[in-house]
């Protein structure tokens, strides 16, 4: 990993656990929200991922 | 379109989706008080919206980089970055970082990071990180709905 996680943490958010507490709130609208089916965001996102060869 | 985006980070694109908008727009402003100065996010903002091709964000400046001391000479120098002098090396870092982002994130090196590591802290990594990828994803919807 080319940024550690600070003690405790997972990943490079957890050095800023306030901005990535942000984040996550918005993340989880993004899925439980909208008009658009959970099905077709997954699609999507999978496919962007595999566009930019995500491997996570 | 209307109700599109008036200043950066006002994300109009999502009136149908108020607590996201909201949510978007908290997110957006905690990007500018996490710890990197502003004036170099707003030079990466700028950047990274020139190379998407988003003339929405391109023709707005962030307040609080302006306040921090943006200059529009500063932004017109923006294409010569590599080599203009007015950029301070860790300006110059966090540019190519962002042009990288944007054009092939698999380009990006462990020496890039290597390099990146000498004029940031990590605290001041995991914002920049976030704050290009905000900056990515709003120019680019914005570009796709044409926002003006």
């Amino acid at each position: 990993m080319r940024i550690e996680p600070p003690p405790g943490g997972q990943s490079l958010f957890d050095h800023q656990p306030e901005l990535f507490a942000t984040f996550n709130r918005l993340y989880g609208t993004l899925w439980s929200d909208g008009a658009v089916d959970q099905a077709t965001k997954e699609s999507g996102r999978i496919r962007n991922a595999r566009l930019v060869d995500c491997g996570i | 379109m209307t109700g599109l985006v008036r200043e950066p980070g006002t994300p109009g694109e999502l009136t149908g989706l108020a607590t996201g908008a909201a949510q978007l727009q908290a997110l957006y402003d905690e990007l500018w008080d996490a710890g990197v100065d502003p004036v170099t996010l707003e030079l990466c903002r700028l950047r990274m919206a020139t190379l998407i091709g988003s003339a929405a964000d391109m023709g707005l400046r962030e307040p609080r980089a302006v306040t921090a001391g943006l200059t529009e000479e500063l932004v017109e120098l923006l294409p010569s970055w590599p080599t203009a002098a007015e950029f301070t090396d860790a300006q110059r870092v966090a540019l190519g970082f962002a042009e990288q982002y944007v054009i092939d994130a698999h380009g990006f090196t462990d020496d890039d990071m290597a390099v990146m590591h000498e004029h940031f802290t990590d605290p001041q990594l995991a914002t920049l990180t976030t704050a290009c990828a905000t900056f990515d994803a709003l120019a680019r919807v914005r570009t796709v709905l044409a926002a003006s």
